[in-house]
């Protein structure tokens, strides 16, 4: 629809004779997207991750052909490999770097492939043991392979990028630095960086502006509301108040029988 | 007549429930929106001047405990930095909300499952509310009561 009128009304009758065609929107489909390709090859370079660590350690889980897009990341090493060998080794010394002041006893990352060919990261772990031995990505903690995966992302490609919860797994101190770090990272290729998030310590940051959030609210099957946090007065109001965004934005997208949830037995 | 959208600012669930309750039964129709709740009245008071810049754009009722202030107009005093807006309601509980539940004693003996007769005639004199309350709770004949509301230490 635009304007009221209406432009395109699928399925129509040849999607009936033919439902292959059903497989792909009207958007995907190359003989009817000609005039408007530009904007479905962006749409298609945008970047989605939401990396899921235990598909990571353990790839057999994953049906790794199905997985088309890589949103979990079950192919991040493999994205990884592919990268030339000098960018790839500049990165992961930065992630490194910054690994190092989230989880101080990881040292000397690395890639690696197996005696089957198969990508590995590798770290020391320096611990009371003088010789720690090497340990893969199989070990690796939850939060450390989630904070790879972001800073990696977030090193790799200026496309649109949608980051899904990137709190998961990290301790809140960390989450807490998680806006100024994604800013900074983007910030020199002008990429936009899309995060959703119910983290009370990842929009305590003082850095975020009223114009920056949008508020999510599920109406069933009708969809969902999307609000500027900016054109919301009550926010408004409570922001002039001194409190943070966390403590404004939040309480407003809490389900309203939540109070009830502990009686559920 | 239009239901009126009301913000609430609490300290805990049971201050929560308690507003919910007492809107309820109000003639007057109430929409409950967004809950302030972070546990504890230090947020309540930080928070005071945001919520009364709130207020500007629908009603804000807050509850909070007197505690160990000596009496309600003196802690408005100490938490209100600029005036009161009308639409911002600020109401103390004496000395705690449980003492407010303490005067229900018919229908806090049947919920705690009690064998004797609660009789709190005059609860908000009553030094330590929650202490009367988690008392009642221990004595109750249904274990899970007991289990789920007094913590021994």
């Amino acid at each position: 629809m635009e304007n009221g009128s209406l432009i395109v009304n699928r399925p129509d009758k040849d999607d009936k004779l033919d439902e292959l065609r059903l497989t792909e929107t009207h958007l995907e489909q190359i003989t009817a997207n000609r005039e408007f390709r530009v904007l479905a090859e962006e749409f298609q370079k945008i970047l989605y991750l939401h990396l899921v660590p235990q598909l990571l350690k353990f790839p057999q889980l994953a049906n790794r052909d199905a997985a088309g897009e890589d949103p979990f990341g079950i192919r991040f090493l493999d994205r990884l490999m592919e990268t030339p060998e000098k960018t790839r080794r500049s990165r992961l010394k930065k992630i490194e770097s910054a690994l190092r002041l989230a989880v101080p006893e990881l040292q000397e990352l690395r890639d690696v492939r197996d005696e089957k060919g198969i990508p590995h990261l590798e770290a020391v772990y320096q611990r009371w043991r003088p010789k720690a031995g090497r340990q893969r990505e199989d070990q690796f903690s939850d939060g450390t392979l989630r904070l790879i995966g972001l800073l990696w992302t977030l090193l790799d490609g200026d496309n649109l990028l949608l980051l899904e919860e990137p709190e998961l797994s990290l301790h809140s101190s960390i989450v807490a630095k998680l806006p100024e770090i994604i800013w900074r990272m983007q910030r020199a290729k002008k990429r936009q960086v899309l995060v959703s998030s119910h983290s009370a310590d990842l929009f305590s940051d003082r850095g975020i502006s009223a114009e920056e959030v949008a508020l999510l609210k599920p109406h069933g099957s009708e969809g969902t509301e999307v609000e500027l946090a900016s054109e919301k007065e009550s926010i408004r109001l409570l922001l002039e108040g001194g409190m943070s965004m966390a403590e404004a934005a939040l309480p407003m997208t809490a389900p309203d029988s939540v109070s009830q949830l502990t009686f559920f037995d | 007549m239009r239901s009126i959208p009301i913000y609430l600012a609490v300290e805990d669930d049971l201050s929560e429930w308690m507003l919910r309750r007492t809107l309820h039964d109000h003639p007057i129709d109430f929409t409950i929106g967004p809950v302030f709740k972070k546990g504890g009245f230090g947020y309540l008071k930080k928070k005071t001047p945001a919520f009364n810049e709130l207020s500007k754009a629908a009603p804000v009722l807050m509850l909070t405990d007197l505690d160990d202030c000596s009496c309600p107009p003196e802690l408005l005093n100490k938490w209100l930095t600029k005036p009161k807006n009308p639409n911002f309601m600020l109401r103390v509980a004496v000395r705690e909300v449980e003492a407010w539940l303490l005067g229900c004693d018919q229908e806090l003996r049947d919920f705690l499952s009690l064998r004797k007769v609660v009789s709190f005639p005059n609860p908000e004199t009553l030094k330590d509310p929650k202490l009367e309350l988690l008392k009642l709770a221990d004595s109750s004949s249904r274990r899970i009561i007991r289990k789920a509301i007094v913590r021994r230490d």
